[in-house]
């Protein structure tokens, strides 16, 4: 450690900045004058260490922004909602999300906000949408912080209307009619079906429907005759026919553009009763108020809900049928929402339904499971200039599933949970469904990293028999079982971290890489090869630029490779590095390519060159 | 052009229902059968679907209800009927009963094995109103809530909507364009904008006052429609003119005694009554007070408010009410002192069981409390939740008497209140809670409660004008507990009240009070005053029947 000190203050030297400088800018930020005594640095750890949990959270932040109309004028009059992002439901009694509203030029204000992450949302109505982000450049949600300035674009939603006939041609009155987006503007097929409109539509007494409010992007529609605000309905049949009158294959699609009309989609109605799938529901005798079952029949490839019948809580059989449903590959899934942190869920099922109905299926309730533990933040001397935020709200531990999902089934298995943390850095990631896990923790700056993540063992492990009985979950991931709480989890986050920025050139200017290839740091060091923690893969933008950030320090193998076939649109691909055995032909790889790098604590590369071969 | 015929295309066949049916044990019992029907303007209505939705336990499975669709001379046949109470709906779209908007259905308590016949429906096609809402500059208002009122007899607005079916068509598209379709003939008036001038009016900042066809900020100026059996009635567009904005107060909730900021306090309105003195103890939901004491209620129309800590178990406090004027402009320095409020402790228990099966319903039951203080002069509401022990707590109480009612709940009749209990002695009044005091040992006991009423009411010297239902209401005598309960008198004359413990009890009969009901002619109520009757209840069926006669010119003593 001493050593380290002295190099981290030698490069503070050569960045220009004095011994003196720092001291007085750590009186500003942490000491009150009573305390203002010689620093010598030992004492500077100390009140490092003694501070961090003591900061105050000035709750004085703000976040501003402005709803806009494609025109560039500000909208009035827009509900805008704030929540935090990963917050523990224990912690604050007043969790719910605040509102805004904005004003005649469409701005709007957050105040009395303390030092974390927000989301931001906007809920307007009226044929409007908010302007969707291309999936091209759509990353992980974004979140917002205090001192943030957010725009919202308003545009024009599309609309699709006709109407709906009996298959004798007479007008079908009050009967639900949905439009689904099948591709989005950009002509790629969307993975979570959505159901546009917003509000129900359903026929008038000519039949004619009008739905408004569309994302652009292309859709097919769809009534399965069923009539609001009726159990039953007037008319036969519970299976979906689409416009104009077919099944889901040979569905005529519709394109919607903000602003446009879509008229004469007209839906002659066939009137098919489908099959039915039905079975029962069994689990835990759990008694709670006001809590019934659902059980949803989701359709395979495309994520499309199908069905769905719920159980009402007190009902003495548990046996339930989804209607009208057509040939085709299903996940059938029953759950149960008890509070927060009990919810019970079968494990999805997969079923085929062709030709006949398909009974007799038992659906298992099981309860999740969670990971609980706490963020620590390590002291060292390796303290880095610049912003450093120390509280640890701003960082956020998730779990993330190291079993490939297929994304059809992401709505139900998803990649990713994020845990929800308090102010004293204890965190829980609720929900989970029994399968492998690997946790990921984001640094709160660029200031620090992941160190260490670190789970009790249920038995003390070979290689680990000095230690106390913890495991490396950044090697090798955590496995839960159903309804298992584990606990004891610990991240722990260091100073010193370094980040490399750099860009991609190839050999003949003409061919530049191919999109979305990707940048990895493999650690050179042996001993860090199952390491996970050290690996770094980012994406090389459309400007061949790159950039890491949050590394460890240490001794590193630069190394680029061509995108995956199978990626996914939406969500960020899993790290290559979690697999064991694609983690190892990245290391033979990584060696060949022979791009050493060192990245010293703190140290900020910005001009990395790397050819492309 | 009226279609008699509701031609639909596959017609299915009955055996698919009978195959649910054959599931119930019920077929090995006799079943009983429903049969009627159906017509339009005298002539036979073909095969429009008539079926019955059970009173209570909705099936989720809408193969599970039992239908029929009527032949060519307009005859429907349901078989297979277990004994029960139901609701008979002829459901054609476009079209509705000559049975008030909000009773479509028949309601019919069938006997096992009974054969019953005549529930017939008169059918008329629905009438049209459509339009388009727009601001003063031509601009739409789009998903804009349209409300609609039906005259009565004395040409009154009866209260608002009737939803019902298609309640999806009482909002304006993104056009501005709004129509309502399957209405029965009547005289309206359609409107937009707030639904009442005072209270919560807006989520967002701005609201539009109410304004009636075409462009009216008061009932009187606006311009009442017409609607015959299926007209149409276009153009009916509305015009608002500015919107206002809405109000917001905030200010601090404190601790009366030390001055400290309260946390967690849920702040709530209530209107203020024209003596100046406020009218409620209860409000909606409102805005909990943070860490630093701040609440915040937005959406207000402007006017006069008391606002207060809501009344509710939630709140460990309750306080005075502070007023503010919201006419001229937001307020944001109020400042509400509250304190530590009493409570009552206790426990829910079924007298003579152990039944886990039975224990584990108390979580659904719902208790309610009415809290009678000085500090107000309406009672304050409270449903206390009863967790899985049977353990319930009623917080933030005030110096007050609290009344514990136990109401069975629609669908579950099995249990009633038998008594309540302080420290083993009973309770008849309503237990009192002193300053800040921590009531315990109280005991709700439930008991069961498996006998019913059956009842007739025959009506003679004439017919009860169509819109016109009855109800049957029973209130215990004696010494203990107050409980009342009812039950509709349906389709035949005929009333069920069950979840009757043995005792004594009076049985009134009296017009039905639902939402838009006509005014009843004071004749027939005076025919109706009569219709009282003491019994007893000690087995499982006893019977009473009530003579009402319509020709009568004056009150029989």
């Amino acid at each position: 450690m001493r050593k380290r000190r002295r190099d981290g203050e030698t490069e503070r030297r050569r960045d220009g900045e004095t011994e003196g400088q720092r001291k007085k800018e750590m009186e500003r930020k942490f000491v009150s004058p009573s305390l203002r005594l010689s620093f010598s640095l030992s004492l500077r750890l100390f009140l490092f260490s003694l501070f961090i949990p003591f900061i105050a959270n000035a709750q004085t932040g703000e976040i501003t922004g402005r709803v806009v109309t494609e025109d560039g004028g500000g909208a009035p009059n827009v509900n805008v909602y704030l929540s935090p992002v990963g917050s523990s439901r224990r912690a604050a009694s007043n969790d719910k999300p605040e509102s805004a509203v904005t004003d005649g030029d469409g701005n709007f204000k957050f105040t009395g906000l303390g030092p974390r992450q927000y989301s931001v949302g906007i809920i307007y109505g009226k044929g409007y949408i908010n302007r969707p982000v291309p999936a091209s450049e759509r990353t992980a949600p974004r979140t917002y912080r205090p001192g943030d300035h957010v725009t919202f674009t308003l545009i024009r939603g599309g609309v699709i209307t006709g109407r709906v006939t009996t298959p004798t041609g007479e007008p079908m009155i009050g009967v639900q009619v949905f439009a689904m987006l099948v591709r989005d503007s950009e002509g790629n097929h969307v993975r979570d079906i959505v159901v546009g409109g917003g509000r129900p539509h359903s026929t008038d007494d000519r039949g004619v429907y009008r739905i408004y409010g569309l994302t652009p992007g292309t859709y097919v529609v769809f009534t399965k005759g069923a009539m609001l605000g009726s159990p039953i309905s007037a008319y036969d049949g519970y299976a979906p026919t689409y416009h104009p009158s077919s099944p889901r294959e040979t569905a005529a699609e519709i394109t919607v553009t903000s602003g446009g009309e879509a008229t004469g989609i007209d839906i002659r109605y066939r009137g098919e009763r489908g099959y039915t799938v039905s079975g029962l529901v069994t689990g835990p005798a759990l008694v709670a108020p006001n809590s019934g079952m659902s059980i949803s029949l989701y359709n395979s490839s495309t994520s499309f809900q199908a069905g769905t019948t719920s159980i009402r809580n007190g009902d003495s059989q548990s046996g339930f049928a989804i209607l009208g449903v057509t040939d085709g590959e299903y996940e059938i899934i029953a759950r149960r929402f008890l509070a927060e942190d009990a919810y019970l869920t079968s494990p999805p099922r997969h079923i085929t339904v062709k030709g006949g109905d398909v009974g007799g299926i038992e659906l298992r309730l099981e309860p999740s499971a969670s990971i609980s533990g706490k963020v620590v933040i390590e002291a060292s001397p390796n303290a880095c200039e610049g912003e450093r935020k120390s509280l640890l709200e701003d960082t956020i531990v998730s779990a993330r599933r190291a079993t490939k999902t297929p994304p059809a089934l992401w709505f139900l298995r998803p990649p990713q949970y994020a845990g929800s943390m308090n102010d004293s850095g204890e965190f829980t990631i609720y929900r989970l469904d029994p399968d492998r896990y690997f946790i990921i923790a984001r640094a709160p700056d660029e200031n620090r990293y992941v160190k260490s993540i670190a789970a009790p063992a249920a038995t003390p492990r070979r290689s680990s028999v000095r230690s106390v009985a913890t495991y490396d979950v950044g090697r090798s991931g955590l496995t839960v079982k159903s309804g298992e709480r584990m606990t004891g989890l610990i991240v722990t986050i260091s100073d010193g971290a370094a980040s490399l920025r750099g860009k991609v050139a190839t050999e003949n200017e003409g061919s530049p890489p191919p999109g979305r290839t990707r940048a990895h740091l493999v650690p050179a060091e042996t001993a860090a090869a199952d390491d996970l923690l050290r690996y770094g893969e980012v994406a090389v933008d459309k400007d061949n630029a790159f950039e890491f950030k949050n590394m460890a320090p240490g001794k590193y193998r630069l190394l680029l490779r061509p995108p995956q076939n199978d990626e996914p649109n939406d969500g960020p691909p899993a790290p290559v590095a979690w697999d064991a055995v694609e983690r190892a032909k990245l290391r033979k790889e990584a060696e060949a390519m022979k791009v050493e790098v060192e990245l010293k604590p703190c140290q900020r590369i910005s001009d990395q060159v790397v050819k492309y071969r | 052009m009226q279609k008699l015929s509701f031609a639909l295309g596959i017609l299915i066949l009955p055996s698919a229902f009978h195959s649910v049916q054959a599931q119930t044990a019920e077929t090995r019992i006799k079943t009983a059968s429903i049969s009627g029907r159906v017509v339009l303007k005298g002539e036979p209505a073909r095969n429009v679907l008539v079926y019955l939705q059970p009173q209570i336990s909705l099936p989720s499975n809408p193969d599970a209800y039992l239908r029929a669709r009527t032949d060519d001379g307009g005859q429907f046949h349901i078989a297979g009927v277990a004994a029960g109470a139901y609701l008979v709906y002829a459901l054609a779209p476009g079209f509705i009963s000559s049975d008030p908007p909000r009773l479509q259905g028949k309601t019919l308590n069938v006997s096992e094995g009974e054969n019953i016949e005549n529930i017939d429906f008169d059918l008329k096609q629905g009438a049209v109103i459509t339009g388009r809402v727009t601001d003063s500059q031509g601009r739409p208002l789009a998903d804009e809530r349209v409300m609609l009122s039906r005259l009565d007899k004395n040409g009154r607005p009866q209260s608002d909507n009737y939803y019902g079916r298609n309640f999806d068509m009482f909002q304006t598209d993104d056009r501005g364009v709004y129509r309502l379709f399957g209405l029965p003939e009547g005289r309206y008036l359609v409107s937009v904008g707030a639904q009442q001038s005072v209270g919560m009016v807006a989520s967002g900042g701005t609201f539009y006052p109410r304004t009636f066809y075409p462009d009216a900020t008061s009932e009187s100026e606006a311009k009442v429609i017409e609607l015959s059996e299926g007209s149409e009635n276009t153009n009916i567009d509305i015009t608002v003119s500015e919107a206002k904005r809405t109000r917001a107060v905030s200010g601090r909730v404190v601790n009366a005694q030390t001055g400290q900021p309260v946390a967690g306090v849920e702040i709530t309105w209530g209107l203020v009554s024209t003596d100046g003195k406020y009218t409620s103890s209860w409000g909606p939901k409102g805005d909990k007070s943070r860490t630093n004491g701040e609440f915040h209620l937005k959406g207000m129309a402007p006017g006069k408010y008391a606002v207060f800590p809501r009344g509710d178990s939630a709140n460990e406090f309750f306080g005075e009410p502070v007023m503010c004027d919201l006419s001229g402009g937001d307020v944001s320095d109020l400042e509400i002192k509250v304190r530590l409020g009493g409570s009552i402790n206790g426990f829910v228990v079924i007298e003579g069981t152990n039944d886990s099966m039975a224990l584990a319903k108390l979580p659904q039951l719902t208790l309610y409390v009415g809290v009678r203080s000085d500090q107000s002069r309406a009672p304050r509401m409270d449903f206390p939740k009863v967790n899985a022990d049977g353990s319930f707590r009623i917080s933030g109480l005030p110096p007050c008497s609290a009344q514990i009612q136990y109401n069975p709940s629609h669908d579950d009749r099995g249990l009633a209140l038998a008594r309540i209990e302080r420290n083993g002695a009973p309770v008849v009044e309503g237990i009192k809670v002193g300053a800040g005091e921590q009531v315990t040992g109280v005991r709700v006991v439930l008991t069961y409660a498996t006998f019913a009423l059956r009842g007739e009411v025959k009506i003679t010297g004439g017919s009860l004008p169509t819109g016109l239902r009855l109800y049957a209401t029973v209130r215990r005598t004696g010494q203990q507990t107050s409980f009342y309960s009812g039950a509709e008198v349906d389709a035949r004359g005929q009333f069920v009240i069950d979840g009757l413990v043995s005792g004594e009890y009076e049985v009134t009969v009296g017009p039905s009070q639902y939402f838009g009901a006509d005014p009843i002619d004071p004749r027939i109520a005076r025919a109706l005053s009569p219709a009282r009757e003491k019994v007893t209840v000690n087995s499982g069926s006893q019977r009473v029947t009530f003579v009402v006669d319509l020709s009568k010119k004056e009150e029989n003593r």
